[in-house]
């Protein structure tokens, strides 16, 4: 299996001040994953976990305090924002607040082609194309996000994501934020996306049925530190670590045990 | 078992919009019931409307709420405040909005205490129900700030239940919390109702969580009961047709690999009902007069329904 | 542009009317080479104090006239500035009228005026202590109040944004210093501020010199705070996610301050302008009304009004010297309004 992503002793440190103390917060304590290629990996944990921070540190949004990220071998974690920009369109992120993550200004089908190369007309056509493929009318290339659904937000950050032909995305809790309803049809989404461009997906989520679901393996954790990795499976009917236990208990999971 | 709730027939809305239509249901005492939908179909405003807080613009158009024998629907404002609070209690979803952040937990759930009592019984009735909450006896001395969210979370139920009312209304209340806190949360909620005599009426858009927590579900769309039954009996065999998509979309259902089964389309709003059923556009087994006419209620199988699969009343 | 007036007209009338007050303002000030019967130096000796002329359609005999009219005005008691109205003469008031040569907007020179009166005098506002017409200078005085206020704030705008930009994208080390260096200027009260920078100058410099030095002292007390609110701004959405998207997509830096941040400080920023742009016309006013800012014989609102400071002689005699201040006040306040519906219309969230 190719490592797609190789990440050692990963560590990201917060200060927060408040009027009578600094308080460091622990992001990430000491984080080693790997990652393989056409896998959907997921990362699960509660808040304040670091989960997120861990996505958005990955691909180097927010910038780690120790450690190594390696992307296919190459050693990303200190490379120049000039350099790295030649990397950033193999590795895209969508986030979990569809009502954030568009600016509300910029008419949707602008938001999908700013990423994309080109002339202005192989632009429109190409961002047309992908918002057609995740499900958004042609009609609607105008609209500004305010004229749109949460569920329909949310293609559009898919659609965003998919504009520079990434071979990785990272999923930050793309559906918590949306009805149930909407939310098979974002996952069922995912996995067309998946089948179709060969994606390798980080998958982010508190949710122990979506992970169960999507995730090929997974990593849980728990304040800043991956406590068990693991095949999906293995870890949902063995689990070792009793926090791992705690959260399977309380996922209220009734089928399939 | 004696009934310590029952809607009759409510519409609420106005003259241009209809966001509840003739909502018919019944709580019994010491019983949990669940209100599970998405979002939009009028849930909450269900909530609000049993205790009257609805917004400005929205009202009460038609039927009755019948509290312990009373009916509340015409009461005045001053009545209906004695019921809150005291007989009626609610917890929300976002438990850091709902409290002051400028008083201690201690002087807030004070402040919810009915009745003349001397400070020292006050405080006493408090740190009781702290405890009872799973917190510790210094929570009566911090800010909402110093409280994680769970413990927020159960600040407010206590203040809730403080005067032991006979009805919990929870408008989502573990929606925002983590998992294994929510968790917490739901099994204090099941105790209570033994220990303090309660019955809960439960709003969640988690089908899932709602056949854990309660005896009976009631499924809502778009302002309207489309079926009210036993939690477990609805969860293992939903019988409406958005009940039973509600149920395929839950992705634990499914093995790696399968596609999840969905609805297409999204929620009508309540400014363009449709018609007939709300539900007609996106149902796999619409009728004709599916289109024309919303369902009645009918009886079926000890379930109430509300589709024209299962029978042919008219809405009266 | 017409879907804001739009929007403040059915969300906010008062905001809405306000909008076309200050145009109104903007445009007497505009063309009140046309408008001002007569020039703003011009002094009637014959008329010190002369109280508003009034406007008849009805004689004494009760006969109507389609065309306005005016009665002359003699002055009978000087001591006690009583005026006498001459009611056998009728004046008539004559649109697009023919009178003393004028160079309009500096370009050309024209003799019609849009009213006045080919005998008798007609003073809409009354006239000053020399005899000037207080409504022709008032129009030339809405000139400068209202410049200042548009061209200081621009200068402010403009290093506001600069420094505030900049301080909020860069952060840490550099947001510092600059923010250090803001507080100092925000530290001074404004008011003294002002009195000593104009101090710093020669008291007799030409009314020209005087302006741009009002202007520019104006816009140095002034940017610091609209930098401030930038830089909060800057510093807020730099943190949004659709920033950090447009980063994980490759676009470079100076790209997504000018397509992402910069667009969505706009909401706030224009109104934190048309809110500012009052104290600006305050202060100008103020200089002026302490003999430190535009001087005779050129009008501003301000220097009018300084003739009233303590003179209870002319308040009881002669009330209508008040009127600059008055529309000192009307154009505060319909900055005031405007800016307040601005924001209500302008936020994202509102739409």
């Amino acid at each position: 299996m190719e490592i797609l992503w190789k990440v050692e002793n990963l560590k990201k440190e917060y200060e927060i001040r408040t009027e009578f103390k600094k308080e460091k917060i622990v992001a990430l304590k000491n984080i080693n994953i790997e990652i393989y290629k056409g896998e959907v990996f997921g990362l699960v944990g509660e808040s304040g976990s670091g989960k997120t921070t861990f996505g958005k540190v990955l691909i180097r949004l927010i910038e780690p305090d120790n450690g190594k990220i390696y992307y296919k071998n190459i050693d990303i974690t200190d490379m120049p924002e000039k350099i790295l920009r030649k990397y950033r369109k193999n590795f895209q992120i969508i986030f979990q607040d569809p009502y954030k993550s568009l600016n509300p200004r910029i008419r949707c089908g602008y938001a999908v082609m700013e990423g994309i190369e080109g002339n202005k007309k192989e632009k429109i056509e190409r961002a047309i194309e992908i918002l057609n493929l995740v499900g958004i009318k042609k009609e609607r290339f105008y609209d500004y996000p305010h004229q749109f659904s949460g569920g329909e937000r949310q293609r559009i950050a898919i659609a965003r994501a998919l504009s520079t032909n990434p071979e990785f995305i990272v999923c930050d809790e793309p559906t918590s934020n949306l009805d149930v309803s909407i939310q098979g049809q974002i996952l069922n989404l995912f996995i067309d996306l998946k089948e179709k461009f060969n994606l390798t997906y980080l998958f982010i989520t508190h949710n122990l049925k979506i992970v169960r679901f999507l995730a090929d393996r997974i990593a849980v954790m728990f304040k800043g530190e991956i406590v068990e990795t693991g095949k999906t499976e293995e870890i949902f009917k063995n689990p070792s670590h009793p926090y791992t236990e705690k959260l399977l208990k309380s996922g209220i999971l009734k089928f399939r045990h | 078992m004696e009934e310590i709730l029952k809607l009759e027939n409510i519409y609420v809305g106005n003259e241009e919009l209809k966001i509840l239509r003739n909502i018919n249901f019944s709580v019994k005492r010491n019983e949990i019931v669940s209100i599970v939908g998405e979002s939009g179909c009028g849930k909450s405003m269900t909530l609000r409307t049993i205790i009257k807080l609805l917004p400005k613009n929205l009202k009460i158009l038609n039927g009755d709420i019948i509290f312990e024998g009373i009916r509340i629907k015409d009461l005045k404002e001053k009545e209906m405040n004695k019921i809150r609070g005291e007989k009626i209690g609610m917890i929300f979803q976002e438990p850091s909005s709902y409290l002051n952040p400028l008083f201690t937990i201690g002087n807030q759930i004070e402040e919810a205490v009915r009745g003349n009592f001397k400070r020292e019984k006050r405080k006493e009735r408090v740190m009781k129900i702290l405890k009872e909450m799973g917190l510790s006896a210094n929570v009566y001395y911090q800010y909402p700030h110093q409280l994680s969210g769970g413990m927020q979370q159960r600040a407010m139920i206590a203040m809730a239940l403080i005067n032991n009312p006979s009805l919990l209304l929870a408008d989502e209340p573990t929606t925002a919390l983590d998992v294994t806190t929510a968790f917490g949360i739901i099994n204090l909620l099941k105790n209570l109702v033994s220990e303090h005599n309660l019955s809960i009426l439960f709003v969640t858009h988690d089908i899932s969580l709602a056949n854990y927590i309660s005896d009976r579900i009631i499924v809502m769309y778009a302002g309207i009961i489309v079926e009210n039954g036993k939690a477990k009996e609805i969860y293992e065999n939903p019988l409406h047709p958005y009940t039973r998509k509600l149920i395929e979309c839950l992705p634990e259902k499914y093995k790696k690999g399968e596609r999840i089964k969905t609805i297409e389309g999204e929620v009508p709003s309540f400014k363009n009902l449709p018609h007939g059923c709300p539900f007609f556009q996106r149902c796999d087994f619409k009728m004709k007069i599916c289109e024309e006419r919303i369902p009645g209620e009918i009886n079926f199988e000890n379930r109430i329904l509300r589709c024209f699969k299962y029978g042919n009343t008219l809405e009266s | 542009m017409r879907n804001i007036l739009y929007r403040l007209k059915r969300r906010n009338f008062i905001s809405f009317v306000s909008f076309w007050i200050i145009i109104l303002l903007y445009l007497l000030a505009i063309f009140a080479d046309f408008i001002a019967p007569y020039p703003f130096n011009k002094q009637f000796r014959d008329y010190p104090l002369c109280p508003p002329t009034k406007i008849h359609f009805f004689d004494k005999d009760r006969k109507f006239h389609l065309r306005p009219f005016v009665y002359e005005y003699k002055l009978v008691n000087p001591a006690l500035n009583k005026y006498e109205v001459l009611t056998e003469k009728i004046c008539p008031v004559y649109f697009f009228v023919k009178g003393e040569r004028r160079k309009i907007l500096g370009l050309f020179y024209s003799d019609r005026y849009l009213f006045g009166t080919k005998e008798g005098k007609i003073f809409i506002f009354g006239t000053d202590i020399h005899g000037r017409d207080i409504f022709s200078r008032i129009l030339y005085g809405a000139r400068i109040s209202l410049s200042i206020g548009i061209i200081g704030v621009s200068i402010s705008f403009f290093l506001g944004f600069l420094i505030g930009g900049i301080s909020g994208y860069f952060g840490s080390k550099v947001d510092n210093i600059i923010m250090r260096i803001v507080e100092i200027f925000m530290m001074f009260p404004s008011f003294y501020l002002m009195l000593s920078l104009r101090a710093a100058f020669p008291i007799n410099l030409s009314s020209f010199q005087v302006y741009l030095l009002i202007v520019v002292i104006l816009s140095l007390i002034g940017w610091a705070g609209l930098a401030r609110i930038i830089r909060g701004m800057v510093l807020s959405i730099k943190e949004e996610e659709y920033v950090l998207a447009s980063k994980a997509l490759g676009i470079p830096t100076f790209k997504i301050i000018f397509k992402h941040i910069i667009p969505n400080t706009f909401s706030y920023s224009i109104t934190a302008i048309t809110l500012s742009i009052p104290g600006y016309i305050l202060g100008e006013s103020t200089l002026s009304l302490l003999g430190l800012g535009i001087q005779e014989p050129y009008p501003s609102w301000g220097n009018m009004l300084s003739v009233c400071i303590g003179n209870l002689r002319i308040l009881s005699t002669a009330p209508w010297m008040l009127i600059p201040g008055f529309f000192i006040f009307l154009t505060i306040i319909s900055f005031n309004f405007l800016g307040d519906g601005l924001r209500d219309v302008l936020d994202p969230k509102n739409w």
